[in-house]
């Protein structure tokens, strides 16, 4: 394996001062061979002439003995103190940046703070950082023999932070997948993250779902008690068009890859730093073959998942509004896979791609999410009109374990037992919700699309993956 | 009297001869040193 060449000025005591004592060697030699020659001509001239000037000519063929022979003697003791001077130095250095090194590792690890491509969904153990003088690529930017706290810009002698304690994390940085390269914003870089995906088959609105969650998330973040930051330019892009969309009365664009990039929002809160989340929607295609489902790399570090089910994908949905159905199948687009099979699939792909066994249970929070209630009266039935007529029969009873039960019996009385069965059996924590996340069926008029109760999942999640920083976030 | 006062000033001559000599040798290892040892992280 070939070291890489990091563009950086080495430390002193790593390179530089041992072709430093070599040079000073063969200079002093050098310069006693000079001496002594010198000496030695003179002693030469000297022994001609009389025998005062023969005295004198042994008296500087001794200095030119002398010189040799404490020029060897001088060489030798400054040499080995010189090395002794160097490898002390060498030592602390590499001690010095082991030690920064290593509590930089452990901070990092007990903050639970990392880095993740949001393009390439790969975790970065060490981002690639542009030098702010020159824009050279330093690729191992960290306490080592180019630095302990710095790194100097071979090229343009620029000081650049070589630890996380320094904020080095503000630079500008790329992924360091060669195939990948996108560029790295702060936020990306050595932060404490959740990761959501939301998956479920097509068309059952998983982007609506995010960009109303996100607008949903921009609108309630003062009462939550923090303030959201678009992380990165797409985003924030992305979000205005999705929002300019909605506002229109068009439902989002559909999403064409199967492995998309993060939506990455940073939620800061006054005195307990911020959590960057990182949503993910991938394309409803890549559920209908197992394979796609490999490239959802991110399936490695979730903190959560939403799971969005339409509930038209049902038989006994679709029977039960058969007559409504054929007039509002535009409107409705119903979903081509059935969730339980959308669901195995992720089932499937944990067991083969990432060693979850069929026996084990997921332990991180699940949301089944029912959406596109808004349509007939679904609302009245499992929506959160349904849960408040029942917590006001049932004031005891928390409203979530009621929303719970009513959903849940609902999807059984559908003859989606066998999902409920299966989720339930292979995730420890299950919650059930239902939403809508354009607010109304799509029609031709340009009244604004308002989603409602995608905030609730969401919150969850957030709550039970990040309870320290979340907990007292409450949604209506 | 010169070969006495020679006899016995030799040794003495001769160190000096020597010390001027080691002298020579530390100036020399002392400017070699000083012209090469340059520690410090600067860019080429």
């Amino acid at each position: 394996m070939s070291a890489i060449q990091e563009p950086a000025v080495k430390s002193y005591f790593f390179g530089k001062g041992y072709r430093d004592l070599q040079a000073t060697i063969a200079e002093s030699w050098s310069r006693n061979l000079v001496s002594a020659r010198k000496e030695l001509e003179a002693a030469r001239r000297l022994w001609s002439g009389t025998y005062l000037a023969k005295g004198g000519a042994i008296l500087r063929a001794t200095a030119s003995l002398s010189v040799i022979l404490f020029g060897t003697a001088f060489f030798l003791a400054f040499s080995i103190l010189h090395i002794a001077v160097l490898l002390a130095f060498f030592l602390l250095i590499y001690l010095g940046f082991t030690i920064v090194y290593l509590v930089e590792r452990g901070y990092l690890a007990w903050r639970k703070l990392s880095t993740v491509c949001p393009e390439c969904h790969e975790k970065i153990a060490l981002p690639e950082y542009f030098c702010p003088g020159c824009g050279e690529i330093h690729r191992r930017l960290i306490p080592s023999q180019y630095g302990i706290l710095h790194h100097v810009c071979v090229k343009c002698g620029t000081r650049l932070p070589a630890t996380f304690f320094l904020r080095h994390g503000e630079l500008q940085a790329r992924c360091p997948n060669p195939a990948c390269g996108y560029l790295l914003k702060a936020g990306h870089v050595e932060s404490r993250k959740v990761f959501i995906p939301i998956f479920g088959g097509p068309s059952v609105g998983k982007s609506a779902y995010l960009f109303a969650a996100v607008q949903g998330l921009a609108a309630e973040a003062p009462r939550l008690g923090f303030s959201p930051f678009f992380v990165d330019t797409h985003s924030e892009g992305e979000f205005a068009r999705a929002r300019q969309e909605l506002g229109r009365g068009r439902p989002p664009a559909k999403t064409l890859a199967s492995l998309p990039r993060a939506f990455s929002l940073e939620l800061r809160r006054n005195g307990q730093g911020s959590r960057v989340l990182y949503l993910y929607d991938p394309a409803g295609e890549a559920f209908g073959e197992t394979e796609g489902l490999v490239l959802h790399k991110y399936q490695e570090y979730l903190s959560g998942l939403i799971f969005l089910i339409d509930p038209f994908t049902i038989p006994a949905v679709q029977l039960e509004y058969q007559d409504r159905l054929s007039g509002a199948r535009d409107a409705l687009k119903p979903s081509a896979l059935p969730a339980e099979d959308a669901l195995g699939r992720i089932f499937i792909n944990l067991e083969e791609h990432f060693g979850q066994s069929r026996t084990a249970r997921l332990k991180l929070p699940v949301a089944l999410v029912i959406n596109k209630v808004d349509a007939f009266n679904l609302e009245d039935r499992i929506g959160e009109r349904a849960v408040r007529a029942r917590a006001a029969a049932n004031p005891t009873t928390d409203p979530d374990t009621l929303r719970n039960e009513l959903i849940r019996g609902q999807l059984v009385r559908w003859d989606q037992g066998s999902l409920v069965q299966q989720l339930e059996t292979r995730c420890v924590r299950v919650r059930y919700y239902t939403c809508s996340s354009l607010g109304r069926m799509p029609d031709s008029t340009a009244r604004p699309f308002e989603g409602r109760g995608m905030l609730a999942p969401l919150m969850w999640i957030l709550g039970t993956a990040d309870a320290g920083f979340f907990q007292s976030i409450h949604p209506t | 009297m010169i070969g006495w006062l020679l006899y016995h000033a030799a040794p003495y001559l001769l160190s000096a001869a020597a010390l001027y000599g080691a002298a020579i040798a530390l100036r020399n290892y002392g400017l070699a040193f000083a012209n090469n040892v340059k520690p410090g992280r600067r860019a080429p």
